[in-house]
């Protein structure tokens, strides 16, 4: 067990230190000046550049400027935005928590959809009700997700005016910036009404989750369903079943448990999708998350945002998959590494 | 199949056969294939069947709606944009341009990712847990990211987009080529090769090769929906083909615009995406349940 | 069976959802708010480093008070700051009499001590008038309004007479003098709060920190997303103002639209042409329009070969096609432009040679000039949404499509705000479609900004288009203040333009303003940025 540890720490640390490496060489790789794609500072005096220069370590041998720029990286100090100004890291801390967040409840709502309508396929697989619930999802699954956030944002905001459209709250309440997450943030707010911000909060992530959710939604339930028949095929199953036990006992005792277990590894390769949606369903919602943040970094040409942007997405998708590895060779030591990735 | 045999003898047909057999039984499956068979030679047929050019601008017909609608003309069938473009011509044009690029993405990262991927099975030295892991680390990178560092260095356009979609499948077509070959190197049949004395090329290619083309197959199948949805998101976020090509992504972002005036400039390239895609799922499943049924017989 | 989960599930997201929709308790504060739907980032909160307009409409009115100002219904000159003003007869001295207990603005950054005095406006002139003054070069040291117009130059002194009387003398006559000092750039600002800053060694903050008179303060702003303003409870000028005014960025046109019907907008910046008849249809919605001073314009980098040849100019102006453009960008709802110059102005010819539609001319002028066919070139479009250009991009297709006509090539450059901007001042373009919106009522805002010598390093002359004539006879008619006299140097102008093309003009459109039917007290201002003050809301 701590050895299984140890290795995927190692692993996890092997894996950041290439992603640095790589960020370091975007900023060579980007067009423009490396050190303003570093610094963010554009700037022609020479005393500044120099000074820039200097605390960037550009000029020395490449393992020093390596361990110069991981070193400045772990101090919290990432340089600022080319367009903004803004120091990177403040600007990571606000829009990370808001990606998360809409990760979250598309994720929830993924799951409360996904897992039930899964197992209902299961049980009555190759029946009506499996077939609707399989055609529904193969079409819910080939829809662009962009498409699918368009079309409810034209009918549920624009015709029917039951939800509102864009942010994560309505910009009539101005909540500070404490977290990040706007949920926790309205409960450390002063002066503002909490209730009704609460419920607007809601109100606007609805629309979003739901977007992103049903996607995923889609992926999972024919997950589970698959892994619900194969594991109710299983001899330990007719023996239940032989012995007379109620099929709700069967289900809930043996089934489940054993159906759900195989679905989590691939389910954690589903977290790369439903970031990637997330990031293309906040553009659409103006939700001012991480996605957002990127897109207007290439479109302002802004690279030092970018290649910051880069290293915090690519690092946080990889430690959660990583995870979900740990977690997965944890729950069930027998298993080696993720076995193909099917729907 | 003929009913009365003279011999006695089992019909045995090809695995292919097999397979194309039990995939023509699913009628779901059947109708999948047909939509994708219409929508392929919309896209290919284009410059035949599109009833003008993709460009021409007729500015005394902007933006009508289709031609059931009353406003409509029959001079287009799915109405104009913004410019007094053709609608169905563009959607033609952009289909080709659309699936021909996704095409063309899933083509290469299959033979990159086949070719490394063989070689990593083959090589038991190389099977270092690193490697493999370094791998799944690379899979989790989200393609819009990719795309979005490619475009930073290289600047927008579609080709752009097409090298980042590749660099993203690649690690997908590698782990699926690795962890299959890797679990028929135990088997007997190739061992039975190397005795027989063949060199690592003849295995892969005598041996492997036949029983990895289904695989590959299916895995194409998934990789070119999601290389379609993928091209098209970023030609949405205007990263990708930029005007006057025509993609249905990017004509979905133009037809933003005018959203409100009329609803089937996002609704019609959308549509065509999802048919597309659907399509392809459709295809892809059929192809998974025959080789299922297949192997399990 | 398996019920229990699956109840459970669908219970919760139930719940979920009925708590959602339930409509929340928004409207007390939404009855104090007005939210306005602007299109894009204020670049700094202090107009006067800035001709962008939505700098203007973030600060200009809002946060800040001019000396005097245009009366936005009928443009004549009226105090503010400034209760009066006296001319010399020579037309170059200006005393100013100002305004008593005028606060300034109190916030967690700043508390005032003392009122508005003539400190406070010897210090916002001299600032960007003064090269060595302390705060010129802090935030850039660019002032393009001001440096385009030569305006340091024209002024010999800014004096201060007294504590409330401020006097300024000039080199040399400037009949459009008094309409500068009017306009969205001629803010004053804090001088109490300048030396404050400069003590904290931090004066960069007076521009992202502002400090003015006027109705509203600053309180927070998120980039990419909203500026938030509070009410200045001890505004001198007794108007009813709401007390939260909140800029909600929406860079999408398509978007603000929809936020204006669905109610998170009380107004909207820039509505999109197209979706006009939109806003017309729904009756809780009002659209505004009138007439406006403005162009849009194709322009050439006339300093980049082949369109330093006022012959290829003059082509490649036949290859297009004004009427059809005007028909699909503005809908139809424009007037075409021969000259800079809008037809309601007095300075505006009549008569002046218009290039009208003429493809097989223009191949044959390209031929001429020894333009190969296949010649490439570029069109930059803008990126912002105005009512001078509703769309560039789609102008610039249609161009593209003209051009392809005559065997040129057009490669469209679409580039965000700021880069756009930064590469346009390089001068890399070899075209661009931009336009310009009046500042005030005098042809001189259009004449020297656009197209003069001194307004090329400022950026605002993006023809890059230096003439000699040209700058002698707009200086010349900055001489005088006879209207006549002026309207003959005009005329000679608007056909030195006509003959040498350094821009094609295009259109001259309305301008357009979309809002709910609850604001009260809202005017369409011609001249320049909106304005919130005395805007109010009906329940």
């Amino acid at each position: 067990m701590m050895a299984v540890i140890i290795r995927y720490l190692l692993l996890f640390v092997i894996t950041l230190s290439v992603l640095i490496c790589f960020s370091l060489a975007l900023a060579h790789m980007f067009p423009g000046d490396p050190l303003t794609n570093l610094s963010g500072v554009t700037t022609e005096n020479a005393k500044v550049i120099e000074h820039l220069a200097n605390k960037w370590a550009i000029d020395t041998n490449p393992i020093h400027y390596f361990m110069n720029y991981c070193s400045l990286l772990l101090q919290g100090d990432w340089g600022i935005s080319t367009i903004s100004g803004n120091q990177l890291a403040a600007d990571m801390a606000r829009v990370i928590p808001a990606t998360i967040e809409l990760s979250i409840y598309s994720a929830f709502i993924a799951i409360c959809i996904g897992v039930p309508l899964g197992c209902i396929a299961g049980i009555k697989a190759y029946t009506k009700i499996d077939y609707s619930i399989n055609a529904a999802s193969i079409i819910q699954y080939s829809t662009p997700v962009f498409w699918s956030g368009l079309a409810f944002i034209l009918i549920f905001c624009f015709q029917l005016k039951l939800f509102p459209l864009s942010g994560r709250i309505s910009v009539l309440f101005n909540i500070p910036h404490q977290t990040g997450f706007v949920l926790i943030d309205i409960f450390l707010a002063e002066n503002i009404d909490r209730k009704a911000a609460f419920m607007n909060c809601l109100h606007h992530m609805v629309l979003p989750s739901l977007a992103v959710g049903l996607v995923s939604a889609a992926a999972l339930a024919r997950l589970v369903r698959r892994s619900v028949i194969d594991v109710l095929n299983k001899p330990y199953i007719s023996a239940a079943r032989s012995r007379g036990l109620p099929f709700k006992t069967i289900f809930f005792n043996h089934v489940l448990r054993n159906s759900l277990l195989p679905v989590l590894p691939l389910a954690a390769i589903q977290i790369t999708t439903l970031i990637t949606n997330a990031m293309i369903i906040e553009v659409l919602f103006s939700w001012p998350g991480v996605g957002n943040f990127l897109l207007q970094a290439i479109y302002q040409q802004d690279y030092s945002a970018l290649r910051i942007g880069m290293l915090v997405v690519s690092t946080l998708v990889i430690s959660l998959t990583i995870f979900a590895d740990l977690l997965n060779r944890i729950i069930d030591p027998k298993k080696g590494s993720v076995s193909d990735v099917s729907i | 199949m003929s009913r009365f045999s003279l011999y006695e003898e089992e019909f045995h047909p090809a695995p292919w056969r097999q397979t194309w057999h039990s995939f023509k039984e699913d009628h779901v499956s059947m109708i999948g294939f047909i939509l994708f068979l219409t929508m392929v030679s919309l896209a290919l047929l284009a410059p035949l069947l599109a009833p003008t050019s993709p460009s021409v601008q007729n500015t005394d017909a902007l933006i009508l709606p289709p031609s059931w609608d009353t406003a409509g003309s029959i001079n287009f069938i799915l109405g104009t944009d913004a410019l007094g473009r053709d609608v169905l011509s563009r959607l033609m044009y952009a289909s080709r341009v659309t699936f021909s690029s996704a095409l063309t993405v899933v083509l290469i990262s299959l033979l990159v990712g086949v070719t490394v991927g063989t070689l990593a099975g083959m090589l038991r030295g190389i099977r270092s847990s690193v490697l493999n892991h370094l791998l799944d680390a690379l899979m989790a990178i989200p393609t819009l990211l990719i795309a979005i560092i490619i475009v930073g260095i290289f600047g927008v356009g579609l080709l752009n987009t097409i090298w980042a979609i590749t660099l993203a499948l690649i690690p997908q077509f590698i782990h699926v080529t690795r962890n299959y070959v890797s679990e028929q190197m135990d088997n007997d049949y190739i061992r039975a090769s190397k005795l027989d004395g063949a060199t690592p090329f003849q295995i892969f290619y005598y041996s492997l090769l036949p029983n990895l083309s289904e695989m590959l197959v299916v895995q194409g199948t998934l990789a070119m929906s999601i290389a379609i949805i993928d091209i098209s998101a970023l030609g949405f976020l205007n990263l990708g083909a930029q005007s006057p090509t025509p993609e249905l992504g990017a004509m979905l972002a133009e037809g933003l615009d005018i959203a409100y005036i009329t609803p089937w400039n996002i609704i019609l390239p959308g549509l065509f995406i999802f048919l597309f895609v659907l399509a392809i799922n459709i295809v892809g499943d059929g192809l998974r349940a025959a080789l299922r049924a297949r192997t399990s017989r | 069976m398996n019920t229990h989960l699956l109840n459970t599930c669908i219970i919760g997201v139930l719940v979920l959802l009925i708590s959602a929709c339930s409509q929340s308790n928004l409207d007390s504060i939404a009855s104090d708010s007005i939210v306005y739907c602007s299109e894009s980032d204020p670049n700094t909160f202090n107009p006067q480093l800035d001709t962008y307009a939505t700098t203007a409409d973030a600060s200009s009115y809002q946060i800040y008070n001019r000396l005097i100002e245009f009366d936005p219904i009928d443009g004549k000159i009226i105090p503010s700051l400034a209760s009066s003003w006296l001319v010399s007869k020579d037309g170059l001295t200006y005393t100013f009499q100002l305004r008593r207990g005028v606060n300034f603005h109190t916030t967690s950054y700043f508390t005032p001590t003392r009122s508005f005095n003539a400190d406070d406006v010897v210090f916002s002139i001299n600032r960007w008038r003064n090269e060595s003054h302390p705060y010129h070069h802090v935030s850039g040291g660019r002032y393009p309004y001001f440096q385009s117009l030569k305006l340091s130059k024209f002024i010999k002194e800014v004096k201060r007479i007294n504590g409330y009387r401020v006097q300024i003398t000039l080199n040399q006559r400037d009949s459009s003098f008094l309409a500068n000092l009017a306009t969205d750039f001629s803010i004053i600002l804090s001088a109490e709060y300048a030396q404050n800053l400069l003590i904290n060694n931090q004066p960069e903050q007076i521009d992202s920190y502002p400090i003015g008179t006027g109705p509203f303060k600053y309180q927070d702003y998120t980039k990419g997303q909203v500026i938030y303003f509070k009410k200045h409870d001890d505004y001198w000028k007794d108007e009813k103002t709401v007390n939260n005014l909140i800029y909600d960025i929406t860079p999408k046109s398509t978007l603000r639209l929809a936020k204006l019907v669905t109610g998170e907008c009380d107004i909207i910046a820039f509505p999109s042409q197209s979706e006009l008849d939109v806003i017309v249809d729904r009756d809780d919605l009002v659209l505004d329009q009138s007439p406006s001073l403005n162009i849009g314009y194709w322009a050439f980098n006339t300093q980049k070969a082949p369109f330093n040849d006022p012959n290829v100019r003059r082509a490649l102006a036949y290859a297009i096609d004004k009427n059809s453009l005007l028909e699909t960008v503005y809908l139809g709802k424009a007037t075409p432009a021969n000259t800079l110059i809008p037809p309601t102005s007095w300075a505006h010819s009549e008569d002046v040679n218009d290039t009208s539609y003429n493809p097989i001319l223009a191949r044959k002028l390209l031929d001429e000039a020894g333009i190969e066919p296949g010649f490439t070139m570029t069109i930059w479009a803008t990126p912002l949404i105005r009512d001078y250009n509703p769309n560039a991009k789609q102008m610039a297709e249609l161009i593209q499509q003209y051009l392809a006509d005559v065997l040129i090539n057009v490669n469209i450059v679409n580039r965000d705000w700021t880069p756009f901007i930064e590469k346009l001042n390089l001068g890399e373009h070899d075209s661009v479609l931009l336009g310009w919106s009046a500042d005030n009522g005098d042809p001189d805002n259009f004449y020297r900004p656009l197209l003069s010598c001194d307004a090329i390093p400022s950026g605002t002359n993006v023809a890059r288009w230096c003439n000699d004539d040209y700058d002698q006879l707009v200086y010349q008619a900055l001489q005088t203040d006879d209207i006549a006299q002026r309207q003959l140097i005009y005329e000679e102008v608007n056909h030195l333009i006509a003959k040498q093309i350094p821009i094609v003009p295009i259109a001259h459109s309305l301008s357009y303003q979309a809002y709910n039917k609850q604001l009260i007290g809202l005017t369409n201002n011609p001249y320049g940025a909106i304005r919130f003050s005395g805007v109010s809301k009906s329940q």
